[in-house]
């Protein structure tokens, strides 16, 4: 929402520089995002007078003139000046910037143009930037002369605040509602500035409007709601507007429901000439944002801005009998008034005449029933239409505008009528004021739909409750003027409570909180005083965050934090499940989002494995790395169907989906011999490196670990040989794998290998924290012995560590320490080296006693597995 | 006996000074003065003398036991000596060379900031707790005061999913969800990732990181809420800083406050930190708590955007490129 500086200030007896004010308007709730600084006039333009005008030698289009005016010591003197806008003309008066004016941070210089010296330049409205886009140069009245003031003509410099309001302040989306707040909070009444009364205008400029007999932040009066000239009662020089009996010309049906279009008003003016809006009028529409097009266009969006009620204008003549409001057909078609063709749908709220659809209600008008040059007599349209049905026409046919914004916004109807009479004087007083106005200007009555309105519901506040969220103790007067300020009617005030009634424009006032921080706001939230509080709470036990400690953790490994966006391409998971599913693969995609931002990004991740080897496609093309550890943490989620990769966890969002907290390890090298890969070396592997880090990590978590077992077992991206499912009491709590070559081809990292696994940390294993229990160690030293068994190559190592461990109660750890084939054993077995360490809490084992305990072992594994000793 | 105490020692002395290493030092000191050793033999025969001789040769021997001893204990460090001086010749270095790069992890500067920001909090006894991210439209929007058309939905254009569910667009379902599973007082701060459907630009991403804070109880106001967030950006920003409170509009606060900073001597003007402010009654009265018992604030910081400020980060799509010559300018 645009607002002027000096149209506030206008209306508010106020001091406040315009730099300050940013800071007091923000501290009232409306928020400043920009300030622009408009109407500047560049030090050095003078009024200039074209004495001569002849043609450019060397150029069709090129005029060279003779400006006369006056130098900075007060001599006149004339230039010649090449100049290019075809209405230049002799005698005329004109804006001239002569050499080494400063247009903004563009200098005039003397310069050649077709092979002729041009000394200076002569101005258009937008290089005036007054105007987006000029025609010609800007003429200046003939009465002006060479000794006036340029400074008088400019006029003042002004700051247009650019403000965000917010959703609750529908009010405020109109020049007067946030005048009205401020005038609240400097406690002083809006100043009216009607043209048309006896006393002149402060200032012409922005007196162009009138509150008529009828304050805007009154609601307005029943009895002149339908009278015939309440419009034009002070028009000056309109004759004959009592005589009108145009009225039932006009007829006005509304076909749809009170909430659908709870008013709609119209009302005929005849006697209109189009024409442009006086120059004032243009650049305030300029400097607000807006395009100026004719006087009845600017007309309401001028009303627009003030008062936040967009209105329409029709031309009566090209409207085939009365208004109607209903809901388009089907398929039923409408020219907008930019020529684009509509298809409108049952859903579409429009504006009617008798043959076809003339507007999409508050949305747009139409092409072939807007006001043009030739109009002479206009239907005004002041209607308020429900913001659901503006939103959906708008986003329906994709037409944004300035009307649907503020009707998407709310409207408040009681202020329709009112906007109407305003439009009318502002538009009749435009043609007054431009001498115009004839006789035949006849004005109609408001016809059409009143709005139904309630009276606001009443608003106690305690002073109990006022204190307690504010923890400021505030005088009853205090609250009351604060109130009232705000137009709030108090109805009683005791030592407890206060009641009022809200203004009819705040429909956002209804409830006792409402009124607290009203109080708060005018009062000023900077002043309210700064507490320390005893912060307490219960229960906090049920509550459950692990991502921090699954944070930390990986670091202390080597491996790097990721965050990436939790959203797999399709692409990808085509790759990964036609593999298994061929044509069913869509089937396991896991939780698609219906509106994504782009078709081929639906897919919410199910596990961590895409982010982080996208991370590292980004990584290798940016960085020439050959091994990459990376980990990210974040929520995985899946569609609740129960799947054999996956344990479900603690499924915090109920019904369809699955959502887990899951930790995502990736571990990469790139192969640099491709001989040395096959062998299976235990103590390089990186799929062991892998498993170690995440013991290690589960370990820190808490975890009870010794519960952990592994399993082969096939994951949808690995390859089937070196993939494996981590259980816990009887679920899966998280896998690790060799991912698949085709997979990595996807991103081009075919040559590496990639190992992930992850944990679902939201498993009970997770959860409940192992306890811990103090065992008092052992005094005495301990023992460490070697012991290898040679197996046949594809005997797997199975449950041969716990075996061992168990075999005597004096062997405190056991360690796979090398798988070993090659020289010095039968090539078709392969021997498993374990480190034991002995210790006796009793006594210090000797060498005998240790090589006992080892032979003790092997007899005990002899009765459960084929080996033999090496 | 004379005699054979100055053979032991030349004996002695010679063979010493041949051995190289510890454990033959020792050995040799066993055979001299160990306890089936000469000089301990030695020893033994000075019983069988006479009275006179006894004292003069018992006093000789014991001085050559204490020489030995000294002698054996000079050369061990002899013998350590050279052996260290071998044993560093590897070590006569060039100190001056780079070190050895040794790699932790780095953690992503998201995750250093929000831990920053849960223990700001988690000091003053905010319990954390994680929540989801896929959420109903009740917890998302209803319960929180934002009906079907209300106009804060489209400024939280959304990600729907199948039956009216949608990735949350903040983290403030996690009020409702807190208070219906504990009871008053409540205190809790609640990280993770919400969903907006923005185009990505270099201030926009259709998913970034919140963090949720809420405190209920018998009488908490508006004070009480300056005071913690004003903390707050002191001990984030540094006490350099200005904190502005102003009005802003949330469906479920109200009094609703948006708090922003200004660097003192900077001319990026005010930086937008979080919102804030006193809990809506009609949300508490949704949480089933009493609103004439209970009051309570809340509060929503942006991850990204205090990070941004924070390091001087300039585009938002920096944090999901994970690109490692970013990350570890954080350690």
């Amino acid at each position: 929402m645009y607002v002027s500086y000096r149209w506030l200030k206008s209306l508010i007896d106020f001091d406040t520089p315009a730099d300050q004010l940013v800071g007091q308007l923000t501290g009232l709730g409306l928020e400043v995002v920009g300030v622009r600084k408009v109407n500047v006039m560049p030090f050095g333009l003078v009024i200039g007078e074209v004495v001569a005008k002849r043609k450019h030698p060397n150029a069709d289009k090129l005029n060279l003139v003779d400006i006369r005016h006056l130098t900075s010591e007060g001599k006149e003197e004339t230039v010649e000046v090449v100049c290019g806008a075809s209405n230049i003309d002799q005698n005329q008066k004109i804006v001239f910037a002569p050499i080494g004016t400063d247009l903004g941070g563009w200098v005039i210089k003397k310069a050649k143009i077709r092979g002729i010296f041009s000394h200076g330049m002569v101005l258009s409205r937008a290089e005036a930037q007054k105007e987006e886009k000029s025609e010609g140069i800007w003429v200046l009245p003939d009465d002006v002369t060479l000794q006036d003031d340029l400074k008088k003509i400019w006029g003042e410099e002004d700051f247009i605040y650019d403000i965000d309001i917010t959703s609750n302040r529908v009010d405020c989306q109109s020049m007067i509602g946030i005048a009205h707040d401020l005038a609240a909070f400097y406690k002083k009444p809006l100043n009216q500035l009607a043209w048309d009364k006896q006393d002149a205008p402060k200032d012409e400029r922005l007196g162009h409007f009138a509150f008529g007999d009828c304050h805007p932040l009154e609601p307005y009066k029943e009895r002149d709601f339908f009278s015939l000239q309440s419009g034009a009662k002070n028009v000056k020089g309109a004759k004959g507007s009592d005589k009108l009996s145009i009225d039932d010309k006009l007829t006005v049906s509304v076909e749809v429901r009170d909430e659908e279009t709870p008013c709609y008003l119209a009302r005929r003016i005849r006697g209109i000439k189009v024409e442009p809006s006086p120059l004032w009028l243009q650049e305030l529409l300029f400097f607000h944002g807006l395009r100026a097009i004719n006087n009845v266009v600017d007309t309401t969006n001028w009303m627009m801005l003030c008062y936040g009620q967009p209105m329409h204008a029709f031309d009566f003549a090209r409207l085939q009998g009365g208004l109607v409001v209903r809901f388009a057909k089907d398929k039923e078609k409408f020219v907008d008034l930019r020529g684009v063709k509509n298809e409108c749908s049952a859903n579409d709220l429009v504006i009617a005449d008798s043959k076809e659809v003339v507007a999409l209600a508050g949305v747009v008008g139409g092409a072939d029933s807007g006001v043009v040059d030739s109009t002479t007599e206009i239907v005004f349209e002041a209607a308020v239409f429900p913001p659901k049905s503006v939103r959906n026409t708008s986003s329906h046919h994709e037409i944004s505008t300035d009307s649907a914004r503020f009707f998407e916004r709310s409207v408040a109807s009681k202020r329709t009528a009112f906007v109407m009479d305003q439009a009318t004087n502002f538009l009749i007083n435009l043609k007054a004021a431009s001498g115009a106005l004839t006789g035949d200007v006849a004005i109609g009555p408001i016809v059409g739909k009143r709005p139904q309105i309630k009276k606001p519901e009443n608003i106690l506040l305690q002073y109990t409750q006022l204190e307690k969220i504010l923890q400021h103790r505030f005088d009853g007067k205090e609250v009351a003027d604060i109130l009232s300020a705000l137009k709030c009617a108090v109805v009683s005030n005791s030592a407890e409570k206060i009641e009022i009634t809200p203004p009819f424009f705040r429909k956002d006032l209804v409830y006792e909180w409402d009124l607290i921080e009203e109080v708060a706001r005018i009062y000023g939230y900077e002043k309210i005083k700064k507490n320390r509080p005893a912060v307490r709470h219960r229960d906090h036990h049920l509550l459950h965050y692990p991502e921090r400690d699954a944070q930390s953790i990986p670091l202390s490994l080597g491996y790097d934090e990721v965050i990436s966006f939790p959203i797999v391409k399709q692409d990808f998971l085509q790759k990964i499940y036609e593999k298994n599913h061929g044509e069913n693969w869509k089937k396991h995609c896991g939780v698609a989002v219906v509106n994504p931002m782009h078709v081929d990004y639906r897919h919410l991740r199910k596990d961590m494995l895409y982010g982080l080897l996208k991370t590292l496609k980004v990584n290798i093309d940016h960085h020439a790395i050959d091994k990459a550890h990376f980990f990210e943490c974040g929520h995985v989620f899946d569609n609740h169907v129960s799947s054999d990769q996956h344990s479900g966890g603690d499924a915090p969002s109920s019904d369809g989906y699955s959502e887990r907290v899951s930790i995502g390890f990736l571990l990469a090298q790139k192969i640099s011999n491709e001989k040395n890969q096959n062998a299976m070396h235990y103590n390089d592997h990186l799929f062991f490196h892998l498993k170690g880090d995440m013991i290690a990590f589960a370990k820190r978590f808490g975890a009870a670990v010794e519960n952990f077992s592994f399993a082969a077992n096939e994951l949808s991206y690995s390859h089937s040989f070196a993939a494996a499912s981590v259980r816990a009491s009887n679920q899966n709590v998280g896998r690790l794998a060799l991912v698949r070559d085709d997979l990595l081809d996807f991103f081009g990292l075919f040559g590496w290998k990639i190992f992930y696994g992850d944990f679902d940390l939201d498993a009970p294993i997770f959860r409940r924290k192992k306890k811990v229990q103090f065992q008092k160690s052992s005094s005495f030293p301990s023992v460490m012995r070697d012991l290898a068994l040679v197996v046949n190559q594809e005997q797997s190592l199975g449950n041969l560590l716990e075996s061992i461990k168990k075999s005597s109660p004096l062997i405190e750890d056991v360690v796979l320490s090398e798988v070993y084939s090659g020289k010095g054993i039968d090539q078709r077995k392969k021997s498993f080296v374990f480190r034991l360490k002995l210790r006796s809490k009793k006594e210090t084992l000797s060498n005998e006693g240790a090589d006992k305990i080892v032979l003790n072992v092997v007899e005990v594994l002899k009765k459960d597995y084929k080996f033999e000793l090496r | 006996m004379q005699d054979e105490i100055k053979n032991l020692w030349e004996d002695l002395k010679s063979r010493t000074e041949k051995v190289l290493d510890e454990d033959e030092l020792n050995k040799l000191k066993s055979e001299f003065v160990g306890k089936k050793g000469e000089v301990t033999k030695l020893l033994r025969d000075v019983g069988g003398l006479a009275e006179e001789e006894r004292k003069v040769i018992g006093k000789a021997v014991n001085q050559l036991k204490e020489d030995i001893f000294q002698f054996i204990e000079q050369h061990r460090t002899v013998i350590k000596d050279s052996l260290s001086k071998q044993r560093h010749l590897a070590d006569q270095i060039d100190v001056i060379l780079p070190h050895k790069e040794k790699h932790l992890g780095f953690c992503h500067p998201l995750t250093r900031v929000l831990n920053e920001v849960v223990d700001f909090f988690q000091r003053r006894g905010f319990v954390a707790v994680s929540g989801p991210e896929i959420e109903s439209d009740y917890y998302n929007f209803e319960a929180l005061n934002i009906p079907e058309d209300h106009p804060a939905r489209a400024t939280q254009d959304s990600f729907y999913l199948k039956d009216r569910y949608l990735l949350r667009t903040q983290t403030s379902n996690m009020q409702i969800r807190v208070a219906e599973k504990t009871k008053p007082p409540i205190a809790i701060i609640s990280p993770g990732k919400v969903f907006r459907r923005d185009t990505i630009d270099a201030t926009h991403s259709y998913f970034f990181h919140q963090m949720e804070g809420m405190l209920i109880d018998e009488h908490v106001g508006f004070g009480d809420l300056k005071g913690i967030l004003y903390d707050f950006c002191l001990e984030m920003f540094g006490d350099q800083i200005n904190v502005r409170f102003r009005p802003d509009f949330f469906p479920f606060t109200e009094p609703s406050c948006e708090v922003a900073i200004e660097y003192a001597g900077h001319s990026e003007g005010w930086l937008e930190i979080l919102g804030a402010g006193s809990i809506n009654p009609l949300v508490l009265k949704n949480m089933n708590i009493n609103p004439k018992r209970y009051s309570a604030f809340a509060f929503g910081i942006g991850i990204e955007r205090i990070a941004m400020i924070r390091y001087g980060i300039d585009d938002i799509r920096l944090f999901y490129e994970n690109d490692l010559s970013f990350l570890r300018q954080f350690s």
